[in-house]
């Protein structure tokens, strides 16, 4: 059965997506990259901060967690622990102190708390949403509002290619013109990855926009109660920190931890929130993984003095708890393993392509103005610039000396300085055709020192001295990778400007006689009967070009002498924004 | 092992459903017998159940099915894009992925 639109819902749709796609997709195409990178993000913590890969102590949980107090010095009321995971590492911690988070991680060779110093890793997972602790909530609900844009774009997209969307499974010519290349690419990235786009899409907006939708209801559904709101929606709630009261020690964390799987089995701790530890009411949260796929999000909260598992409403949340447990499980890919996280990575890539090759259809089928000519320049500023930036975090990341109080701040300023410097540069560079190959070699350069400089760090990469730790040498092997791969586009992309230079005005392909981007030329001056030919006409029907431009439909041709010539099927000369 | 294998099956699920149309066939196989379409596709779907299976020995159903269906998704996005830039390397890489699926699933039980 083949669907068919009626030529206004298709201009209606193709509008839509061609919109949104230009105004969302750059700061979307910085929020995947940042994602993708994110699916690596255990690996990345072990690789940029060495006090992670040190073999932990032989001592219990409570042992650890009493030498980080007392390096810390104080108990605070509310306090998160991380013992060691994965069998290596130093004990940290972290609380609130009034005025912002403190998280420490403890040395055992000097026995001091290490502020926490490094931020590669956590500013990029952050960079994924849009959160930095100066912009706050606003900055985070325009990326929820831009995954909603995604959406948006992706079912538009089927819309529109609804009638050969099986077709465009397969079709890909690389020797067709720059714009059926350009057409070909973004169809198939976009119809492959379409499972991934709109699960990500959807997953993305709800993680971040269903609080503020509970919010709503919040006042009429639960009597304005957000506590309850929250633990019967999302199955999360919050024990109160216990009144102040005598000292009394509670069960052994071990005990406590061998409780909670009492209540849930396949509970995989991974760290605790300790509630007035050490005195009479304390109370303590056991974090981790349950079973199944995707793995949902597990907290088990018990008295600290008998192990009494603690009730809260959230323990009675329904079937909307289950689906957003599983939905954030689906989000933050964990299940699957290592191998599906791969998969995932590469579905991000060809998620980014598509926003660029959307891009460079919008500016193929349209005249150079100055705005086409700003967006050609922003989507190569921020298309390459991305990478360069995130090299330079990289660089910055192993290059700044360690213990240095404001790494932090200057790595972030780091990468943001240099994808505005990359942005500037697009906008102001005489010659527009070389800047994807020179920013996208400057990456590469830039990314190819970082695992030298790594071994300046560390000796557990891939040129440190000492034993080997896997995620250490996974994240250089993979730097060293990116770096070959950014660099080898960068010289296809050098070698093809040489090849085609001067670039040919942009030609139809006479091979592709349903294309929408030949077929539609401008979607302002829309003609039924030349723009719409799979959308209004008769099925057996075919509109197709001839390399010098002339129509070889007969209807068509008919349409074309009663209608002046759609600016793009006349194949000016100067047509076409060079991408 | 498995999740090797149930990789391999995915990806030489597609490269079945691509050689389903004699006109994307490599040169060779586009000549077929006539309603070798059917075969391919019946193949292509036998092998994606593969991966279901090989992944399911792994973790459980849910799990394989998502992850045979990321494969499956990456391998197409990969294979449309690149074997019409490197036909032999792709169609080289879809015939050992058949021996791949069937033979890795045989080493994991061993080891």
């Amino acid at each position: 059965m083949k669907a068919k639109l009626s030529p206004r819902a298709f201009t209606r749709f193709w509008d839509l997506h061609a919109w949104t796609g230009v105004v969302a997709g750059l700061v979307l195409y910085v929020m995947f990259v940042a994602g993708a990178i994110t699916l690596f993000h255990a690996p990345l913590e072990t690789w940029e901060e060495p006090l992670t890969q040190c073999p932990p102590a032989a001592e219990t949980l409570d042992q650890s967690l009493a030498r980080v107090l007392a390096a810390q010095g104080s108990t605070p009321e509310d306090l998160w622990f991380y013992p060691p995971r994965e069998g290596r590492g130093e004990p940290c911690f972290s609380h609130h102190d009034g005025a912002a988070w403190r998280t420490a991680c403890l040395d055992s060779r000097t026995g001091h708390l290490v502020p926490e110093r490094e931020h590669l890793a956590h500013f990029l997972y952050r960079l994924h949403f849009l959160w930095h602790d100066l912009t706050g909530r606003a900055l985070y609900y325009v990326a929820g509002l831009l995954s909603v844009g995604l959406l948006l774009a992706l079912v538009t997209g089927v819309l529109i290619h609804l009638k050969d969307l099986v077709r465009q499974l397969h079709r890909f010519r690389p020797d067709g013109s720059r714009r059926v290349l350009w057409s070909d690419m973004h169809k198939v990235l976009g119809v492959m990855g379409l499972p991934f786009q709109l699960m990500y899409a959807y997953t993305g907006a709800f993680l971040v926009l269903g609080p503020v939708v509970l919010g709503v209801f919040t006042g009429p559904v639960f009597g304005g109660d957000e506590k309850l709101a929250a633990a019967l929606a999302w199955g999360t709630a919050e024990l109160d920190t216990p009144a102040a009261a005598l000292p009394s020690p509670g069960l052994p964390l071990e005990e406590l931890t061998r409780r909670a799987r009492i209540e849930r089995p396949d509970l995989e701790p991974a760290y605790y929130h300790l509630l007035g530890h050490g005195r009479a009411g304390a109370a303590v949260e056991i974090i981790g993984l349950g079973g199944g796929s995707p793995r949902p999000g597990v907290t088990v909260r018990l008295r600290a003095s008998d192990g009494e598992v603690l009730r809260t409403p959230a323990d009675a949340a329904g079937p909307a708890a289950e689906a957003r447990r599983w939905l954030r499980g689906l989000h933050l890919a964990s299940f699957g393993g290592l191998h599906l996280r791969f998969l995932f990575f590469v579905l991000a890539l060809a998620g980014c392509a598509a926003i660029l090759t959307g891009n460079w259809v919008w500016l193929s089928r349209r005249p150079e103005t100055r705005g086409n000519n700003i967006l050609a320049r922003l989507t190569a500023g921020v298309g390459a610039g991305t990478w360069v930036a995130t090299a330079a975090l990289f660089v910055a990341s192993r290059a700044l000396p360690l213990d240095w109080p404001l790494r932090g701040g200057a790595e972030e300023l780091t990468f943001l300085a240099a994808l505005a410097a990359c942005i500037t540069w697009a906008l102001l560079a005489p010659d527009r055709r070389s800047l994807w190959q020179k920013q996208l070699a400057l990456a590469a350069a830039l990314f190819l020192p970082v695992p030298l400089l790594a071994a300046r760090v560390s000796e557990a990469g891939l040129f440190g001295a000492g034993p080997k730790l896997a995620p250490v040498v996974g994240v250089d092997a993979g730097l060293l990778v990116t770096s070959l791969a950014l660099g080898a586009t960068a010289w296809l992309l050098h070698r093809a400007s040489r090849a085609t230079a001067p670039l040919p005005p942009p030609a139809a392909d006479p091979a592709d006689p349903e294309d929408p981007e030949i077929a539609l030329p401008h979607p302002h001056e829309p003609s039924p009967e030349v723009a719409f030919p799979h959308a209004s006409e008769p099925a057996g029907r075919e509109v197709a070009l001839s390399r010098t431009g002339e129509l070889a439909s007969p209807d068509i041709a008919l349409a074309r002498a009663r209608k002046p010539p759609p600016r793009e099927i006349a194949l000016a000369p100067t047509g076409g924004t060079d991408v | 092992m498995f999740e090797a294998a149930a990789l391999c099956s995915a990806h030489l699920a597609f490269a079945l459903l691509h050689a389903a149309d004699p006109q994307r066939r490599p040169r060779g196989l586009a000549g077929l017998v006539p309603g070798s379409a059917h075969l391919f596709r019946a193949a292509a779907l036998a092998a994606l159940a593969w991966s279901v299976v090989c992944w399911a020995r792994a973790e459980d159903t849910t799990a394989a099915l998502l992850v045979a269906l990321a494969a499956l998704c990456t391998s197409a996005t990969l294979f449309v894009l690149l074997v019409r830039v490197f036909p032999r390397l792709m169609w080289a890489a879809a015939l050992a992925c058949a021996p791949a699926a069937l033979l890795l699933p045989l080493l994991g039980r061993g080891s």
